[in-house]
């Protein structure tokens, strides 16, 4: 997959330490001696949740007598699998939009550690287990940030853990209207759509 | 276009760029130097809006400066926000076909190849890990499921 890189990097520059984020500048040169310089978000990795509400196991812990809903399939699969999802006010861009949770890794956190962290913290879901789906580049030319993506099963609920000022509401989608409103383009979050139409193309939703 | 008239902050494009050669269609990657990743990987042509100009007309010209290729159609297909929590603008994709060969036009210090995978390998290449750029991941997983490719 990873070939080599043509300009070789000279050297590295802090522009801006943010709170959350630095801001470097690289110097790069090129095969005939000559600089060029990027600047670029240094980040320390990223996760992103796909929490799937297992109907089946509470359903069939309660009324042990009945046959499964006709809608959900054994595996939990299918038209009647539920997700949870966020609703989140993002400022820079002045609206709200529907999200599957995530969140930045802390140092030194490995990311299972934070996504277990941000499905609790943002959902107020505890997950029994989170299983790794894949990993990608959020934005390669801007960013060095590689978001991992889990599935979230065994959810239990504890409630929500917001960071102060952060306001998250939380919501109960079904797959076939989650997968729907990407088709349509309602859900603009790329993480999201990226996620659960990776989840469908493995077999998972 | 130079680092100097290239201003951020209208937007991005990405194309879906498909070519059919015999009973096999090809998906146009290229391998870019992604500096900010610390090494290079495939991904659909993509850049940044210019002032004035249409997502349309941006992806027309990233898709020629990138890998050389004109257009017959371009279609939108959707759009979305690659970065929510920091960018204010989206990221606009099309589907381009009927493509004609011309030359490829890159800036200063851009260091670019063109590869064409057959849809088949590009969307084995989502799932096995090979390509891991979010947007070309999207678009193509996208495409797919509206029966596009």
């Amino acid at each position: 997959m990873d070939g080599p890189l043509e300009l070789k990097q000279v050297g590295e520059r802090l522009v801006l330490k943010g709170r959350a984020f630095d801001f470097v500048e690289l110097t790069l040169r090129d095969e005939e001696g000559k600089e060029h310089r990027r600047q670029v978000v240094k980040h320390p990795g990223s996760v992103v949740i796909l929490p799937i509400l297992e109907g089946v196991a509470e359903e069939t812990k309660q009324k042990k007598a009945e046959p499964l809903t006709p809608a959900l399939s054994p595996e939990g699969r299918g038209r009647g699998a539920r997700i949870v999802m966020i609703r989140n006010s993002r400022y820079a861009l002045g609206c709200k939009l529907d999200e599957l949770p995530a969140g930045t890794c802390e140092a030194g956190e490995a990311p299972e550690k934070t996504a277990a962290r941000e499905v609790r913290e943002e959902t107020g879901y505890e997950a029994a287990t989170l299983e790794y789906l894949g990993r990608f580049h959020t934005t390669p030319g801007m960013t060095d940030e590689l978001m991992h993506a889990y599935v979230a099963r065994g959810l239990t609920h504890v409630g929500q853990d917001l960071d102060e000022g952060e306001h998250v509401s939380v919501r109960e989608w079904t797959a076939e209207d989650a997968l729907a409103a990407v088709d349509v383009g309602r859900i603009t979050d790329a993480k999201t759509i990226l996620v659960l139409l990776w989840a469908r193309s493995r077999g998972i939703l | 276009m130079n680092a100097a008239t290239r201003k951020r902050g209208f937007g991005g494009v990405a194309v879906l760029a498909l070519r059919d050669v015999e009973d096999a269609t090809y998906v146009v990657l290229i391998r870019k130097d992604k500096r900010a990743r610390g090494a290079d990987l495939f991904e659909l042509p993509s850049g940044g809006m210019l002032k004035g100009e249409t997502p349309h007309t941006a992806a027309a010209r990233e898709l020629r400066e990138e890998t050389g290729y004109t257009a017959a159609t371009m279609e939108a297909l959707t759009r979305f926000h690659t970065e929510p929590g920091v960018l204010e603008e989206p990221m606009h994709a099309y589907v381009a076909c009927g493509l004609e060969a011309g030359r490829q036009a890159l800036e200063e210090g851009e260091r670019l190849s063109v590869h064409e995978w057959t849809v088949e390998d590009a969307l084995a290449a989502v799932d096995d890990g090979r390509i891991t750029d979010a947007k070309t991941m999207l678009v193509l997983l996208l495409a797919r499921s509206r029966g596009l490719i």
